[in-house]
């Protein structure tokens, strides 16, 4: 499923937030969202789950648009959402966190197994209170929740934050066997390297607008731009 | 004439523990549409006191007190469901605004009640009559049954938080509402359930009560501000809290009236909210739903 925002607008209350974003996520792709503090990453991911109502533009998930859909409705067409924060339910165990997931699309004990292999050390930790664990467990949790309603597309903000460097690092792997699955992944990350690591396209946004598009590889041979739009210097 | 203290202190005892648990199952209502809705409903009082009244009207009617006691929370909950759809819905949950609302809302139920059923203290008779006798006095058999369907209530309630689909939704929405939204939880409906199961197990409290104390427009003032008091004491939105709560003001109130006076009691209760908000803001048991 091909994930698609063709010049959406959207509004914190009086305040417009996005302008004019455009991007586009395929099946088995990883699209990285880059932008200084404040340009709309954030409020992007949460247009397209539907908790900040688009105003103007299209979201399009398979031919579906999500922008006139109830919230509740957006992630029942397979989209996963890892907020910044984590944003965990505290009181909830590990294991109802997930559960959370699995009720989404209904998803049985094969997605739960699936996951749990993914990170093995939720295994130990399922009766135990979410508010209760250490950051990168809870990073885990947040991932495991999301996954558990196999998404075919799965947004995420900013899941490195706070993360030791190897736990960022298995992070990354396990984007790479996503992918490998054919989930369509939308990263919006402040750690530039990681998401050019990972990342199959990159799209640029300022001010609330998507100013540009490319490649790895691309952004590697023109660092103006990174320097220009996200503010970071590469050497 | 020597006086003995055992069976005041045995009645009181019993009084305290049967006005407890009823005070845990109205007060559970509103800790859970506090804890799930973050709004103050003023209207619960008047949800218990319309169970009260639906129980006295449905039991005239058909003789059957069993019928009342389903009868009584389905009519009141629906109510709940039709006021949150056409009021508190529209006016955003905002917290000022729904206060005034469901102050408004009180009053427009007594109001009907008034016009409907009078100002009249109505008596309905218990479903069943026996007595325990206790040496020094013989007590109320219904009573204890009272206590006991409270109980097995409460229970119920705690199984169906912790334990279903529904409750994992509920206390999910509690904790964050935006992102339940983004986990397929419709939280409008789940507001709206919220809303009705309180104001259902406010009418049934006041369904089981009322063979004990008389159907009355009025009688929904003193479970508001008990409700309120234990509410506030066992801590905004916390079940146990609500549970522990209930024991300490329904005991204490017991044990104050019948060795004193009812006025007393809720002078006391009252007090003891504002000892424990001074030494502890949060109540006892903070901000969990089960």
């Amino acid at each position: 499923m091909t994930l698609s925002l063709e010049r959406v607008q959207a509004a914190h209350g009086e305040v417009r937030v996005l302008h004019d974003v455009s991007l586009e996520v395929a099946p088995g792709q990883i699209v990285g969202l880059l932008g200084r503090n404040g340009a709309g990453k954030t409020t992007t991911l949460r247009t397209i789950m539907g908790l900040v109502r688009a105003s103007a533009g299209r979201i399009v998930l398979d031919g579906v648009e999500l922008a006139r859909l109830p919230a509740h409705e957006v992630p029942r067409l397979g989209i996963g959402y890892v907020p910044q924060g984590r944003r965990l339910f505290p009181h909830l165990t590990v294991e109802e966190n997930m559960t959370m997931g699995l009720l989404v699309r209904g998803a049985g004990a094969d997605a739960r197994r699936d996951v749990l292999d993914l990170f093995p050390a939720l295994r130990d930790r399922l009766g135990q209170r979410a508010g209760t664990l250490s950051g990168g467990e809870q990073q885990m949790v947040a991932m495991a929740r999301a996954l558990c309603v196999r998404p075919a597309v799965l947004l995420l903000d900013e899941p490195t934050e706070g993360l030791m460097p190897t736990l960022v690092a298995r992070l990354l792997d396990t984007l790479g066997a996503l992918r490998a699955r054919g989930v369509g992944i939308l990263l919006v990350e402040q750690k530039v390297d990681a998401v050019l690591g990972v990342a199959d396209r990159v799209v640029l946004i300022e001010n609330g607008r998507t100013v540009r598009q490319a490649t790895p590889a691309e952004l590697a041979a023109e660092p103006e731009l990174l320097l220009r739009h996200v503010g970071v210097r590469r050497r | 004439m020597p006086v003995t203290l055992g069976p005041h202190l045995l009645l009181a005892l019993l009084e305290g523990v049967v006005g407890a648990l009823v005070l845990a199952l109205t007060a559970l209502g509103l800790s859970l549409v506090f804890g799930v809705m973050r709004i103050v409903n003023v209207a619960h009082g008047a949800f218990f006191m319309l169970g009260a009244v639906v129980t006295w009207y449905v039991s005239s009617a058909t003789g059957s007190f069993l019928l009342a006691l389903v009868a009584a929370p389905l009519a009141v909950g629906g109510i709940a469901v039709v006021a949150d759809r056409l009021v508190l819905r529209r006016i955003g949950y905002e917290p000022e605004s729904t206060i005034v609302a469901t102050i408004g809302l009180l009053y427009i139920l007594e109001q009907l009640v008034l016009m409907t059923y009078g100002p009249y203290a109505r008596p309905v008779a218990a479903p069943i009559y026996f007595r325990i006798d206790f040496g020094w006095f013989g007590y109320s058999g219904y009573k204890l049954v009272v206590a006991a369907a409270a109980a097995f209530l409460l229970v119920a309630a705690w199984l169906a938080l912790s334990r279903t689909t529904l409750g994992l939704y509920l206390r999910a929405t509690q904790q964050d509402r935006e992102i339940a939204q983004a986990f397929a939880v419709p939280v409008g409906r789940v507001y709206s359930l919220a809303f009705g199961v309180g104001g259902g197990l406010a009418a049934l409290a006041g369904a089981l009560i009322v063979p004990v104390q008389q159907a009355h427009y009025l009688m929904g003032l003193d479970a508001l501000l008990l409700s309120f008091v234990v509410v506030i004491l066992g801590g905004l939105g916390s079940l146990t809290g609500t549970v522990v709560a209930a024991l300490v003001v329904g005991l204490a109130d017991g044990a104050v009236s019948v060795l004193f006076s009812p006025t007393l009691a809720k002078i006391v209760a009252t007090l003891l909210v504002g000892v424990v908000l001074a030494v502890r803001g949060r109540g006892l048991f903070g901000e969990e739903l089960a």
